[in-house]
């Protein structure tokens, strides 16, 4: 051997973050909010693709709470809500046609189980610093890298990934916790997100990184 | 007497056979009066006679007969190539008059009053057009912002002056890039304003491009209001899949819409052509009747769809005609 194999670094998982975008029933369920508003259009099979990247992703979802929980490691859930106290519903939104939850409402709006120790915050627009506890409780915990996965690749988590890179978090981009309107274009978004301090790795790397089996 | 007004001349509407209702032929945006015009997507452009003819032929085998033609003046419209595409390739050819989107009109339209837009269209019906006795069968008009408004409102009212002139339909352009600013995906129920205003029947307008950004909460509003929803940008993947347009004509049909549809292609670049490896004339013959097949579309309402509902929309009194073709 040339060189000797670079050994596995641990991440210290407190300083870890996994924030999850909308893994909410709005926008992984085909009965309501995104799902509904489609079929109410005709045109549901245009999401074909996305929600098979949906089903396909909760189950790691879940898989990766359950081990950052068990690590250490900060869970954040940030939803979309009509009524956010903090985070009014930016006029995109409201001219959507999209029905969102009640901030009150958002534990039975979750997708994969939460726990008692996880942060929800509840906003109205796209980014998710528009919950504006967000930021100053990654500050507060010291968070240097954010795990991210969410629905809406495109017009959610591809940003969101932007906004966490522009406030010096490195980033690792879920791309089996996402989901995009075509498997193709989602290619080419996660193609498009790397660089930087923005990587894009699966959630099994994401998970081994905060087992300390993966650097 | 009502008739058809083809390029070749005059026919019966049961002589139109299967119809595609909205195609280009010949067109080419490079003539548009804004030459900037498309700004983001490759400019519409048909100018190889032989490759069209070639292109014609697969949908002739399919059993389509006759093709409307809806390039109008300001971007290329041609009706003596047009009448020599149909006689080479044996389909009949339809000609539309009427205005394009604000980019693309004749130099005079821009400033001219309804009454001038309105005879240049009536004279295209009625005595020729392109410079010659070549007639129009069909009117146009067109939108290109989220609402119909200046020129292109000018433009459209006089399309409606010059139908009750000459008895011939109305076909719509209603998106360009304003699509997705418009509620319900397409400027159509727009269009109908304008032309109920103007004392139009909703009976004798086509609302164009249904199918780029739809809703069929809005598609049956049009319907309801008795207007022609047509599906004609069929196989135009990046819009949306024929799947998709499949289960809204087959939605709109089993909510008794049959007698208002019309299906198309709108193929306006050699890259949609057969020879580049795209869809071609044939496509919804080929290709989206067997989807509409699995939906339980039965031969009758086929029929209805490519053949009676056509003879019946293109179709306009023969005594409006003030001459015959030479």
């Amino acid at each position: 051997m040339l060189l000797d194999p670079i050994p596995p670094v641990r991440v210290a998982p407190e300083r870890n973050a996994v924030l999850l975008l909308d893994v909410q029933r709005a926008f992984t369920s085909r009965c309501h909010g995104l799902g509904a508003a489609q079929q109410a259009r005709g045109i549901a099979r245009e999401f074909d693709e996305y929600h098979a990247m949906v089903d396909a992703a909760l189950p790691g979802i879940a898989r990766l709470l359950s081990v950052a929980r068990g690590c250490g490691a900060l869970v954040v859930h940030a939803l979309l809500a009509r009524d956010a106290p903090d985070s009014p519903l930016s006029l995109q939104w409201r001219a959507a046609g999209i029905a969102l939850p009640s901030a009150s409402a958002l534990d039975a709006e979750l997708s994969v189980p939460p726990a008692s120790q996880d942060h929800v915050f509840a906003r109205g627009a796209h980014s998710p610093f528009s919950a504006p506890g967000l930021l100053p409780l990654l500050r507060a915990r010291g968070i240097r890298r954010v795990m991210l996965g969410g629905m809406m690749a495109g017009a959610t988590v591809a940003p969101a990934a932007r906004e966490l890179a522009d406030r010096d978090f490195a980033v690792v981009v879920l791309n089996d916790a996402t989901a995009s309107e075509t498997m193709e274009w989602h290619a080419t978004l996660m193609q498009g997100l790397l660089g930087g301090l923005i990587r894009v790795q699966s959630t099994d790397d994401a998970i081994e990184m905060l087992e300390g089996t993966r650097t | 007497m009502k008739v058809v007004r083809t390029v070749l001349g005059d026919i019966a509407p049961d002589a139109l056979g299967i119809t595609a209702g909205h195609e280009h032929l010949w067109c080419d945006q490079n003539l548009c009066r804004d030459g900037n015009f498309p700004r983001r997507v490759e400019k519409m452009c048909l100018r190889d006679l032989d490759l069209v003819v070639a292109e014609v032929l697969p949908f002739h085998a399919a059993g389509g007969r006759a093709i409307i033609e809806v390039t109008v003046a300001g971007w290329g419209r041609d009706v003596a190539v047009l009448a020599e595409i149909s006689r080479r390739a044996g389909v009949h050819v339809v000609a539309t008059a009427g205005y394009y989107v604000e980019s693309c009109l004749p130099r005079f339209a821009r400033d001219a009053d309804i009454g001038r837009l309105e005879q240049a269209l009536v004279d295209e019906v009625t005595q020729g057009a392109d410079g010659t006795t070549i007639r129009c069968g069909l009117l146009k008009a067109a939108v290109s912002r989220a609402v119909l408004e200046g020129v292109e409102e000018r433009c459209t009212r006089a399309v409606a002056r010059a139908h009750h002139r000459t008895g011939a339909a109305i076909t719509t352009h209603t998106s360009a890039s304003s699509r997705f600013h418009i509620p319900g995906g397409n400027a159509g129920e727009q269009f109908l304003d304008v032309f109920e205003a103007e004392r139009v029947d909703p009976a004798r307008i086509i609302i164009g491009h249904c199918d780029e950004n739809a809703d069929i909460r809005q598609l049956e509003r049009l319907a309801r209001r008795g207007a022609i929803v047509q599906f004609d940008v069929i196989g135009k993947s990046h819009w949306m899949l024929d799947e998709t347009r499949a289960d809204l004509v087959a939605g709109l049909l089993d909510r008794g819409h049959a007698e208002r549809l019309l299906l198309s292609t709108d193929r306006n670049r050699v890259s949609e052509l057969h020879v580049r490896g795209g869809p071609g004339y044939d496509h919804v013959l080929t290709r989206f009747v067997p989807l509409l097949k699995a939906r339980g579309a039965d031969e009758a309402t086929l029929h209805r769809l490519l053949v009676d509902n056509p003879a019946r929309i293109f179709a306009m009194p023969a005594d409006a005609m003030a001459e015959t073709n030479a």
